[in-house]
């Protein structure tokens, strides 16, 4: 290839613009003629005719570039992308001609595609499956935004827009409370409503963080929720962020949350602060959450910075363990599976991030993140752990899943490292977490996990509760990524007593994150009088 | 010192002379390491063999190991910070975000100077990485370009090099370079020499180096 066609293309690979002009080109590759005629034609004391000299020569210069760019273009490497206003074109690498398949003296890199992977095979016998396979590698699966980070309830509906179109499952709002504390109560309620209808027309979940350690006005929140909640909203999940201090302190306002809450059969999620500080999410896939250490470095580092959102979970997969063991029996075996997963997850992730500036150009122009991998983790979800089965039994799921977690950090801190040495320093991070039912639209996974029923607080603490419960906190150390324990409330739903139970489980047991379904709880009619007011009609 | 005809036999060799000469010593995460400070390693010919070191790496089943693809992209194409910390590519073309060391000083300065001692480019910037809370700071330090019998040689320092696993990297990420230069100045590209001033290698991958160097 010709020289300055060489040049040419090589700008096109340094560059971070989409596509350049003409007079890009020319000032780029003929440099010194370039400035050396600009001067010229720019200089005062200079001859007319040799100022009409330097355009002549500039035209020129002009000429031969364009010589050389129509050659690009008629061989389908360049294409003309736009004519600018004082009809000056302006130039972009073709997509799918020459130009991308590499053989361009190696200044242009092909497309990737996702190599086939290894874990196809387990996909075709629906042990793995990955969560929204279409959009795998060019959207995310859950995004953080800070509500702090925002002046008006406008630019923050703005922002939780644009994410939307680039995420395959949830928003997770950090510090509602913020809203509440700074706007008028009416103009969430507004703002909230907005968000709702734009939830349902992308399909896309919002998951409301109340951290109750910068709550100040408890009734501000009962206010906000005694609209919103008749409304049986569906995209919407309310995470309480509380500790067993906090819930005391507030134990009257949870008692009219809880009243609110059982009487529209909604869930209630309770994260415990004292034990996981990261904010939770819960997307269709199941919930979602940062790693503590890594939470922590972003409080003190990035939170201060100009940053309104980060990714929390780029792509995930779900495993049925019970499905798997049905079919190959051996632990061993799991590993192998987990290691493959691994591989395909590390290329996901590479294709993910060499074309975020493409796939997630919406949030790189609206100026809303400066860092928005620095703590995000691939996920592997698992479903159906809670069995015993003729092969293993569910200590040795236990078993399975913590050696499974040490090989895949190892792995990870491997790829680190390599990519250190080689002067590519990158996060790699895979999360452990449980799946949900209906993690995915066209399919529904069998055998739900085992609810566990409350009817009283004696059941909270019976023998039988108690060696389930030992289990649950076991499988919760395990996924860092994110663990839901769920009760189902059954019988008469007195919101003083189940607020004391709320208390003993963030006493008693070690789990970040639970959820208190009151779908079987005997009805009670309320007013939003009788709500505000404090009257427990049941 | 090692100086060979080719990137391959060079890599074996120098894995070979930090294996049986080099210092243990535990890194700041904790990795148990060999070291030999000081290292002097000299590829004769830059384009022979040039990817064998990295196509063993690749063949190695318990990682993935970076492409060629995406080693030569990390020394030509710049912005790549959402995702890697810091890229070559960034700091050789808009060094402070607006210099542009290789296109503005080095071939330029080659072509009017071909004898010219001070055609030197500088990847590490006090700016960002004189802070000791940053986590991750080039390992490619300065290169050095020198024409001299109608080829380009290109001397790199590297402060911290992973023999094993980074150093075939580095040298197919100085070749991309060399050639880049070579060809706008109309010259062959000629010897690689790294100069590491911690050549060491991981106590983990003893087992891969036997199996190499044996």
């Amino acid at each position: 290839m010709h020289a300055v066609r060489t040049d040419i293309l090589s700008l096109f690979k340094i560059t971070d613009k989409d596509m350049l002009s003409t007079t890009d080109i020319i000032s780029r590759v003929f440099a010194e003629d370039f400035r050396k005629i600009e001067n010229d034609i720019a200089d005062t004391v200079l001859s007319q005719e040799s100022k009409e000299k330097a355009r002549h020569l500039k035209a020129k210069l002009h000429r031969r570039a364009l010589h050389h760019i129509n050659k690009l273009i008629s061989e389908g490497i360049l294409v003309v992308k736009r004519v600018g206003a004082k009809g000056e074109k302006f130039f972009a690498p073709s997509m799918a001609g020459k130009a991308m398949d590499g053989t361009t003296d190696g200044l242009f890199f092909p497309q990737q595609h996702m190599p086939s992977a290894p874990i196809e095979g387990y996909e075709n016998k629906d042990i793995i499956y990955k969560f929204e396979a279409d959009t795998w590698i060019p959207r995310l699966n859950a995004v953080l935004i800070e509500a702090t980070k925002f002046d008006t309830l406008k630019s923050l509906k703005d922002a939780i827009i644009v994410i939307f179109g680039i995420i395959n499952d949830v928003v997770i709002m950090n510090d509602f409370e913020y809203l509440l504390e700074h706007f008028p109560i009416e103009e969430v309620v507004e703002f909230f409503m907005q968000i709702e209808a734009e939830s349902r027309d992308y399909d896309k979940r919002v998951c409301l963080v109340v951290d109750f350690t910068n709550l100040m006005h408890d009734d501000r929140l009962l206010q906000f929720f005694a609209t919103i909640v008749p409304l049986r909203f569906k995209s919407f999940t309310i995470i309480f962020d509380v500790t067993s201090r906090e819930m005391m302190d507030h134990a009257h306002t949870f008692e009219k949350i809880v009243m609110l809450f059982s009487r529209y059969r909604l869930k209630l999620n309770i994260k415990n602060d004292e034990l996981h500080n990261a904010p939770f999410g819960v997307g269709r896939a199941g919930p979602y959450t940062f790693a503590e250490k890594d939470w922590r470095g972003y409080v003190q580092n990035i939170y201060p910075g100009p940053g309104k959102c980060l990714a929390c979970t780029q792509a995930s997969v779900v495993i049925d363990v019970k499905r798997f063991f049905d079919e190959f029996q051996k632990a061993h075996l799991f590993s192998d599976m987990v290691q493959k997963i691994s591989k395909s997850m590390f290329v996901a992730n590479s294709m993910q991030r060499r074309h975020a500036n493409e796939y997630f150009k919406t949030l790189y122009d609206n100026d809303m993140h400066h860092n928005l991998f620095a703590l995000s983790r691939m996920f592997i979800r698992f479903w159906n752990y809670e069995f015993e089965h003729p092969y293993i039994d569910k200590e040795g799921i236990l078993e399975v899943l913590k050696s499974t977690e040490k090989q895949v950090n190892d792995f990870c801190n491997n790829e680190e490292t390599i990519y250190l040495s080689c002067g590519m320093p990158r996060r790699f991070s895979i999360g452990f977490s449980s799946a949900y039912k209906r993690f995915d639209k066209k399919k529904v996974l069998f055998e739900a996990s085992e609810k566990i029923g409350v009817h009283s607080m004696n059941d909270i603490y019976s023998k039988t509760l108690r060696n389930k419960l030992a289990f649950k906190e076991k499988i919760s150390e395990r996924l860092t990524g994110g663990d839901e324990v769920r009760f189902q409330r059954v019988g008469t739903s007195d919101p003083i007593d189940i607020v004391r139970e709320f208390q003993a489980l963030l006493h008693t047991y070690r789990f970040p994150f639970f959820c208190y379904n009151f779908s079987q709880t005997a009805g009670s009619t309320i007013t939003l009088t009788s709500f505000l007011e404090g009257e427990n009609n049941d | 010192m090692i100086e060979r005809d080719t990137a391959f036999q060079a890599w074996v060799d120098a894995l070979k002379y930090v294996v049986e000469n080099g210092e243990p010593y535990k890194d700041s995460r904790g990795r148990v390491c060999v070291e030999v400070e000081n290292l002097k390693v000299v590829v004769k010919d830059s384009q022979s063999q040039l990817t064998l070191p990295i196509e063993h790496l690749q063949s190695i089943q318990e990682w993935v190991y970076p492409s060629i693809l995406e080693i030569a992209e990390i020394t030509l194409a710049k912005n790549k910070g959402y995702i890697y910390d810091y890229a070559y590519g960034t700091r050789l073309f808009e060094y402070q975000g607006s210099i542009n060391q290789i296109s503005d000083y080095v071939i330029p300065l080659l072509k009017r100077d071909p004898t010219s001692r001070r055609a030197i480019v500088t990847l590490y910037d006090p700016q960002k990485d004189a802070d000791p809370n940053v986590n991750n700071v080039p390992g490619l330090v300065v290169i050095d370009f020198k024409l001299r019998d109608g080829k380009l040689n290109i001397v790199a320092f590297i402060r911290s090099s992973d023999v094993f696993i980074g150093w075939p990297a580095n040298v197919y990420q100085l070749f991309v370079l060399q050639e880049y230069v070579a060809a706008r100045i109309d010259v062959e590209p000629g010897s690689i020499t790294t100069f590491s001033t911690s050549a060491h290698v991981f106590e983990d991958h003893t087992k891969l180096i036997d199996q190499l160097i044996k």
